[in-house]
């Protein structure tokens, strides 16, 4: 039995000429449209939002397996002063598909208007597939776009640091 | 163009990206690739398929 490899990737750029960063490390937030970037450099200026991220799971190798599916994302760690973070994952009628990539913004995105989870998984899927919550990978590919943001209060004076995690199931 | 994070190469193809040789000594599409950069990744591995068999 061979396990399938699954990696997380990244679109940057513009929607004519986008870039797909495969396999990031980090999901930094802030104010420069760009993978891997330094918060420290590009924060988010308070009262603002970061540039929204756009990202997918990867399948790159689907193994011996049948079925990738029942994709859940969340993130566990309070952030700085009375930031929120937005997202388009979200449980049954809440999930809003974006299977297309469009040039990331700053500003506020129609259907990026869900609360990131927090702390634990969500109790089903909050990601889809091909458009719908119930759809599996069953060869190489990739989710919908996860789309998220930060969106910072005025008198947000420090970032934060926190986990982003990114759950499959896989059937052998 | 698909940018590999790992060893920062470039590809005009996805199919180029997944099949090159990367610093890891192994292809994104081998699952030693994986392990190779997160030594978690095998429990995860396991962790997706216990998942996936419940169901």
């Amino acid at each position: 039995m061979a396990a399938a490899t699954v990696e997380i990737c990244e679109t940057n750029g513009t929607t004519g000429s986008p870039t797909i960063n495969h396999n990031i490390t980090n999901t930094n937030m802030g104010n420069v449209e760009s993978v891997n970037l330094d918060p420290v450099v590009y924060p988010i200026t308070p009262g603002n939002r970061s540039y929204a991220k756009y990202q997918r799971i990867h399948v790159t190798n689907i193994g011996t397996s049948s079925a990738i599916n029942n994709l859940k994302i969340w993130r566990t760690g309070a952030l700085g002063g009375a930031a929120t973070h937005l997202t388009n994952a979200g449980m049954t009628t809440d999930y809003t598909a974006m299977t297309s990539f469009v040039t990331p913004v700053k500003t506020a995105i129609t259907d990026v208007d869900n609360t990131m989870p927090v702390t634990t998984a969500p109790a089903t899927a909050n990601l889809g597939i091909g458009g719908d919550l119930v759809t599996s990978l069953v060869a190489a590919g990739y989710s919908d776009y996860l789309v998220h943001q930060i969106v910072t209060d005025a008198g947000d004076i420090a970032g934060s640091t926190s986990t982003m995690s990114y759950q499959y199931d896989e059937t052998a | 163009m698909n940018t590999c994070s790992v060893c920062n190469a470039s590809f005009e193809t996805e199919e180029g990206y997944l099949n090159h040789v990367c610093t890891t000594g192994f292809k994104p599409i081998d699952f030693e690739h994986q392990t190779t950069l997160d030594p978690n990744y095998p429990a995860i591995s396991e962790s997706a398929l216990e998942r996936g068999s419940k169901k």
